[in-house]
């Protein structure tokens, strides 16, 4: 079992070495010294060797799982999702604790036997829902606790731009590696910090726009239970353009958004005096559970105090139920996006024919 | 449709990607995405569209991409004609049945005569304009290869727009911002095709035995002013922009000034040395500053106070930098300062095609796209 001391760098293992583990992970990695990283591990040793360059790492690269087992204390999986939950357990197995990418199983049924193993392995797993380590996530939360917003009327959230992640495969659309579109993959972001912030989502109902393939744009519509009243809320994800990229809760003393792009803020309307006001809130004095202010860095810092303090992590596995729930019952109950501009075309054809 | 698989090259682009849209949804035709970036193919992964990664300047990748597939259709674009070399080679060997070229009407230069209206009549040149020259030299691969026996047809499209086009979201972003730029008031002719007839239009040249072995526009039935064009899209941005006229002449001579020569570096230096921002930028590195003072000190000795006024004179001509409007880019440029409208008889003739849409029914089906990414709408500013 792992027990890492305090003074001892905590032996970190990365599985999948790709764009995420790339741009996100080790970038973070870099400016905290609660980590050594001593395994790159992918199924294409180029890949691994690539980081380790890129960073200049000392750590040794391999293909095998298995070539971990004793030499690192935790692991970060950045594999596709489908892998997710054969290599957190082949992890747990040998001891190791986890901070696994988003979304952590291809469905709640395996995210809920994940849970099971792992609280049976007494193994730390976290999910790579970092939104929750923003700072502005905590200030939100805060109000919300406050009741600072009054009454809550509705909520939105929203995660989307013109998809330009670095990819050299189309396994990101690819049914065989993930089990949807931007909203299982950007969506489950937004949605999480929505659950995270006031629980379930319930009278789901969902459009995207595919067409056999996987969605580059979804809208989830429900309700949330606040105080015993619905609160409807919509939790919108693209990756065709930009949408508001965060979360927007409109009461009935103003309105509060924290953007994904400014983690440092919550913007605040009221009124006050009969004028509008826009306020901008800072968690400056204010005690934050985690001192980086990128997310990333964020989540590693709690990923490592809750290695050695053997605490649950801000992202515990367990609360990934509730929105892998939500977006296996949107996809259930698709409907689809109305696209006249693609459909237009296609009526066009038919009215021809019937003519 | 008689093939078993068609190729699309570039598919995860503007034209490609709504060809691929409309052979999955409306013709329902087996056909395959070479794909070289998938960061750009979000929009054809959620058609089910099997997607292959390739290089076309390799030829194994070609080779793999090409397996099962007896025909293509060659959209993607490439500054050189290596790339219609290894295809068309590739394609002879794979034995494809017929090959589909989007060339484009740029093929006829910046500025084509009137013996180009016509495919019968039209020159191709070169111009020193890369765009078209690309095109062009892509062009005569595709046709000598046409010529020793490729079954193929060349379709030249014009000025494609609809939705996710950038000509359109260029003006929209602009009109966002406030103010958008007409070239010469607009009177430039927009050869304006919407992309779903372009798509009916490869449809068609895959089906006509007509077509083999010809090059054809593919226009609207109409043409359109580039004022026309813009405001449209312009308009549809609320409050509405204000509107700026620049001279295709001035903006010509902009550009030239731009060019590296003995002149232009010249005048972009004497631009620097005499500008006030750059002194003021330069006094901010402390060796510089000293150096500054010190030069200053020593002319104001040696020079009489009316030399040192004329001195300062010059150095003041520079002036600080003023906002002026921006000049439109060389691209643009050549698009807009144009004056030919090409005919689409010869397409009708050969592909038994006709364009379904005007300009007014293309544009506000495009607008149903532009609020749906609410590049329209209160979010715009």
């Amino acid at each position: 079992m792992t027990v890492v001391a305090s003074e001892q760098p905590i032996r970190l293992g990365i599985i999948g070495c790709g764009a995420v583990a790339q741009v996100c992970h080790l970038k973070a990695l870099e400016g905290l010294p609660q980590y050594e990283v001593r395994y790159l591990c992918d199924r294409n040793l180029l890949t691994a060797e690539e980081a380790r360059r890129l960073y200049g790492l000392r750590a040794k690269v391999t293909t095998r799982v298995g070539d971990l087992a004793g030499q690192v204390d935790a692991a970060i999986v950045c594999v596709w999702p489908r892998d997710h939950v054969a290599i957190t357990l082949e992890l747990m197995q040998m001891g190791i604790d986890v901070l696994c990418e988003k979304p952590i199983a291809m469905s709640r049924a395996d995210a809920a036997t994940l849970i099971e193993k792992a609280r049976q392995a007494d193994r730390i797993v976290a999910v790579g829902q970092w939104y929750r380590c923003q700072t502005n996530s905590w200030i939100l939360r805060r109000l919300l606790s406050l009741d600072f917003l009054g009454e809550i009327y509705s909520v939105e959230a929203e995660f989307g731009d013109a998809l330009t992640w670095p990819m050299s495969s189309g396994a990101y659309f690819d049914r065989k590696f993930t089990a949807g579109g931007v909203t299982f993959d950007g969506g489950i972001h937004v949605l999480d910090l929505v659950v995270w912030l006031f629980g379930d989502l319930h009278q789901v109902t969902y459009e995207d726009d595919s067409y056999g393939g996987v969605e580059s744009n979804g809208i989830i519509r429900g309700n949330l239970e606040v105080k015993g009243r619905q609160v409807p809320c919509h939790v919108a994800a693209s990756w065709t353009h930009r949408l508001r990229n965060g979360i927007r809760v409109r009461g009935s003393k103003g309105q509060a958004e924290a953007p994904l792009r400014q983690p440092d803020i919550v913007i605040l309307q009221q009124e006050v005096g009969g004028e509008r006001l826009k306020m901008k809130i800072t968690a400056d004095g204010v005690a934050m559970p985690f001192r980086s202010r990128d997310p990333f860095a964020a989540q590693l810092e709690d990923f490592a105090e809750a290695v050695r303090l053997r605490r649950p992590p801000i992202t515990p596995i367990a609360s990934t139920l509730i929105p892998l729930g939500i977006i296996e019952t949107a996809y259930s109950v698709r409907q689809p996006l109305p696209q006249p501009w693609v459909e237009a075309g296609l009526e066009m054809q038919c009215a021809t024919k019937k003519s | 449709m008689r093939y078993q698989k068609i190729l699309i090259t570039g598919a995860s682009g503007f034209i490609g990607s709504r060809l691929c849209e409309k052979l999955a949804l409306q013709y329902k035709v087996p056909h395959r995405a070479l794909v070289r970036n998938f960061g750009r193919a979000a929009r054809i992964a959620r058609l089910g569209t099997e997607m292959v990664a390739g290089d076309l300047s390799d030829q194994a990748s070609l080779k793999g991409a090409l397996s099962g597939c007896d025909a293509v259709v060659h959209l993607a674009f490439s500054s050189t004609p290596k790339v219609e070399e290894a295809l068309v080679s590739a394609c002879r060997h794979a034995a494809i049945r017929r090959f589909v070229h989007i060339s484009s009407a740029a093929v006829h230069g910046p500025n084509p005569g009137p013996e180009c209206a016509r495919e019968e009549t039209a020159t191709i040149r070169h111009y020193g304009e890369s765009y078209s020259d690309a095109k062009a030299r892509a062009e005569k691969v595709v046709q000598q290869a046409i010529d020793e026996g490729l079954p193929g047809v060349i379709l030249r499209p014009t000025i494609v727009y609809g939705p996710y086009s950038s000509f359109v979201t260029d003006v929209v972003k602009a009109a966002g911002s406030g103010t958008i730029s007409l070239i010469d008031d607009g009177k430039g002719i927009c050869n304006a095709v919407f992309v779903d007839d372009v798509c009916d239009a490869i449809y068609a040249a895959l089906d006509s035995d007509a077509a083999l072995g010809k090059a054809l526009f593919v226009n609207a039935d109409r043409a359109v002013s580039w004022k026309e064009f813009n405001l449209t899209f312009a308009n549809m941005v609320q409050p509405q922009p204000s509107i700026e006229n620049i001279s295709a002449q001035e903006a010509r001579m902009y550009w030239a000034s731009t060019k590296p020569s003995f002149r232009s570096n010249v005048v972009a230096l004497k631009r620097l040395v005499t500008s006030a921002d750059f002194h003021d930028r330069l006094g901010t590195v402390p060796a510089f500053r000293s150096g500054i003072t010190w030069t200053k000190a020593i002319l104001k000795r040696i020079l009489t106070a009316d030399q040192v006024k004329a001195a300062q004179r010059i150095v003041n001509s520079g002036s600080r930098e003023v906002a002026r409007p921006e000049w439109p880019d060389p691209g643009r440029l050549v698009r807009e300062d144009f004056h030919r409208e090409f005919s689409n008889e010869l397409a009708k003739q050969s592909l038994g095609w006709r364009p379904k849409y005007d300009f007014p029914a293309g544009a506000a089906l495009t607008r149903t796209w532009l609020e749906f990414t609410r590049m329209l709408g209160p979010t715009v500013r």
